[in-house]
């Protein structure tokens, strides 16, 4: 890990195009801006864990078995009469 | 092409079946080739499994049979990448857990798998609007 000391308003550069600044230093919490192209996602790191944490819970799902699931469906909340299916 | 897999035994599939993942699914980062199998015995769950690893596999399902004005949540933004040319070309599948009770079933609604079927492309996204949640029950209370 590249552990670097940065005061108020100073930046990192992540790569060519991820700009990181401090905005505000306080007691106990930094606020901390990011400038980033589109297409790189920023999220605070705990939303990354649940993500994981979710896949590899579906990792290890059960193969369900026998019409167990369409039951399911059927008493969801959902209140449709036909799902939009993808094509 | 031939897979073996835990859930399925052997599987053949085409090369043009396969959806690629550039950044994988978060947590199995490797895995960057699935393919989506369709079998009426998980109805209405589809299985995505990864063809670089097999025994890397997730039960996924329509959000719409759980929310009907998912896409609605979907912004441009969460799009970018995907070589979207029309809006027909996205199909929007969402990871579920399925424990040993499948009543017990959870889906998870904050990163749904975002996929441009037309260039065969994904992206597990987080969702810019965060109020969905990574395990909203399937069946209704």
């Amino acid at each position: 890990m590249l552990v670097v000391t940065r005061k108020k308003d100073e930046k990192l550069m992540i790569g060519n195009e991820i700009e990181v600044q401090i905005i505000k230093i306080g007691k106990d919490s930094v606020r901390i801006g990011v400038k980033a192209p589109e297409s790189v996602s920023v999220h605070r790191w705990e939303v990354y864990e649940l993500i994981r944490e979710a896949n590899l819970a579906a990792s290890r799902s059960q193969l369900p078995k026998g019409s167990l699931f369409k039951n399911l469906i059927a008493d969801s909340s959902s209140t449709d009469d036909e799902a939009e299916k993808p094509s | 092409m031939k897979l073996e897999t835990p859930s399925f035994g052997v599987l053949e599939y085409q090369e043009k079946a396969i959806i690629h993942i550039k950044e994988g699914m978060l947590g199995f980062a490797g895995c960057k080739r699935y393919i989506l199998i369709e079998n009426e015995e998980i109805v209405p769950f589809k299985w995505l499994q990864s063809i670089d690893d097999q025994y890397v596999s997730f039960p996924v399902i329509d959000p719409h049979i759980v929310l009907r004005n998912y896409t609605s949540a979907v912004t441009l933004e969460d799009l970018h990448n995907l070589e979207i040319e029309q809006e027909g070309d996205v199909i929007m599948l969402v990871v579920a857990v399925i424990p040993e009770n499948p009543q017990n079933a959870t889906v998870n609604l904050r990163a749904p798998l975002l996929i441009n079927h037309r260039r065969m492309i994904g992206k597990q996204v987080i969702l810019t609007n965060s109020s969905y949640h990574t395990h909203q029950p399937l069946s209704g209370n």
